[in-house]
């Protein structure tokens, strides 16, 4: 710098030896000499060079430790408008990873990898039931997560994720407007879909259970499995999209924003109890005696599976697992049903 | 007695049991064992290596905090721990980092150099709250930061954030 060495070689023609104090008490001098409104302008600049760009300038990992600490709105609102570089450090998968955790939400990840598995758009079940259209196939798309199939599913993550090109990495894909995860899964899908389209209209007979099965399908058989014996790791997860997800539905459920909709064959009495399974199966039990089954899809469309008619009285528990679907009633008797077969296995009376 | 090295080559010495705060330094010591060697801290220049020396002689004795698990990269960064970090932050430690921006931006790198998490999530937390609360506008000049946003990105950015907006 010209100013620089030129400012040095002034100093040393005072004669005496260049040092820090002496550079600060020359600096100290002439500030003193300026008038007030240029040491004020002055003082204003120095002021500006003192500060730091945390956020550009330290290393991601810092950078979103930092973001970490803050309320959701000020990243959100304030934060990711200051500039371009903050914006993208705001979408950092582990700053929103850290965020979720914060909260108290959890992922399961033997379903997240389950997920990756399937041909997903945007709405995996869906797209699902429109590629088993035929019986046996959708039974295979319906196998519980035990280790085996979950190991299997993370092969296929692996394969996907080590083979899409523009793969992010927690070092780079922080360009602008750039979700860290969108490539990645664009690529996948790409490769998943191989051009076929799929059309958006569930293919589903009506009173059709999809049936579990304990003996993994075809292509999960010991064989295939055996290259595959240390488990490979899962697809990164997109933790804004997560985040947002699990977010909108907290909001939903403390406003009250909610959608009412009839459904087709629905109870004729009060539902008194309700349970949920890992296939998207809505179990309802009702005043009217009855059991229904249905398969609730992602874009909150609901499907009647089946109804289950045994109990005298109103149902007023129910609990499932796996195949096994158990309902107490006010007719004073549990019933064990068997899913498969969607028939009552025991009855237990009187209790 | 650890003898540690800095950037320059000045020789800090200091007391085993405060240095072993440092994950880093504590590793070394168990790795190689104390054969007196100084230990060369090359990424740390003498004064914020005086700086992290000061903090770790003040909690020399707060035990619970080296036990705390390392919420580094985010990974396993909980409510808890992050709630505990704010919690611990005592008077000190907000004097400790009442400094000018350059040097609380090498402490965090020498506490993130030197492994020592607690004073890594007390240096953050202190940057973190200096946006807290502020306007965009606030936040830049805090940091000095130029807008290099043109309108349409502008308006991309807050769309694609309006998910939170209450």
């Amino acid at each position: 710098m010209v100013h620089h060495d030129w400012f040095e070689s002034l100093i040393q023609t005072t004669g005496m030896p260049v040092t820090d104090e002496l550079r600060i008490l020359l600096i100290e001098t002439m500030f003193a000499r300026l008038p007030l409104e240029h040491r004020t302008k002055l003082m204003a600049r120095l002021d500006a060079r003192m500060r730091r760009d945390f956020i550009r300038d330290l290393p991601i990992e810092l950078s979103t430790r930092i973001l970490s600490y803050l309320p959701l709105t000020d990243i959100t609102q304030s934060v990711s408008l200051v500039s371009r570089q903050w914006w993208s450090v705001t979408r950092d998968r582990s700053l929103w990873h850290s965020l979720f955790l914060q909260q108290g939400w959890q992922l399961d990840m033997d379903r997240w990898a389950y997920y990756n598995t399937l041909p997903v758009e945007m709405n995996p079940d869906i797209v699902m039931l429109e590629q088993y259209s035929d019986t046996q196939q959708l039974q295979q798309s319906f196998v519980p997560m035990n280790r085996d199939t979950a190991m299997a599913s993370r092969k296929k993550a692996m394969d996907r994720a080590w083979n899409a090109p523009g793969l992010p990495s927690s070092t780079n894909g922080h360009g602008l407007f750039d979700n860290p995860d969108s490539s990645f899964f664009e690529a996948a899908q790409q490769r998943r879909f191989r051009g076929k389209l799929y059309r958006r209209q569930p293919v589903i007979n009506a009173n059709f259970l999809p049936p579990l099965t304990d003996s993994p399908p075809r292509y999960l058989s010991p064989e295939n499995l055996a290259p595959y014996e240390s488990a490979p790791p899962i697809a990164p997860v997109d933790w804004l999209g997560m985040y947002k997800h699990q977010y909108q539905l907290e909001t939903n459920w403390v406003h009250g924003n909610c959608k009412i909709s009839r459904w087709p064959m629905a109870h004729t009495e009060s539902i008194y109890c309700l349970q949920f399974d890992r296939h998207n199966r809505l179990f309802t039990g009702s005043r009217d005696h009855t059991i229904k089954v249905w398969y609730l899809a992602d874009n909150s469309e609901i499907t009647p599976l089946t109804t289950l008619s045994a109990h005298t009285g109103s149902v007023l528990t129910l609990q499932v697992d796996g195949d096994t679907l158990i309902s107490g009633s006010s007719d004073a008797t549990i019933c064990v049903w068997d899913l498969k077969t969607q028939t009552v296995q025991h009855t237990l009376p009187r209790y | 007695m650890v003898k540690l090295v800095s950037a320059e080559g000045a020789v800090i010495d200091v007391d085993r049991d405060i240095i072993e705060q440092s994950a880093l330094i504590r590793n070394i010591l168990q790795d190689v064992g104390d054969t007196g060697d100084p230990i060369p801290v090359p990424n740390v220049s003498g004064p914020i290596l005086s700086k992290v020396i000061e903090y770790c002689t003040h909690h020399r004795d707060d035990l619970d905090r080296r036990t705390r698990p390392d919420t580094s990269l985010g990974g396993d960064a909980d409510e808890a721990s992050i709630q505990r970090a704010i919690r611990q932050m005592d008077e000190f430690d907000h004097n400790f980092c009442k400094v000018d921006q350059g040097t609380l931006f090498d402490i965090i790198l020498a506490a993130n150099f030197l492994d020592i998490q607690p004073l890594l999530d007390v240096a953050s937390l202190t940057v973190a709250n200096m946006m807290k609360g502020k306007s965009v506008e606030e936040i830049r000049r805090t940091f000095n930061v130029k807008n290099d946003f043109d309108e349409e990105e502008e308006a991309r950015v807050r769309s694609a954030n309006a998910w939170c907006e209450n």
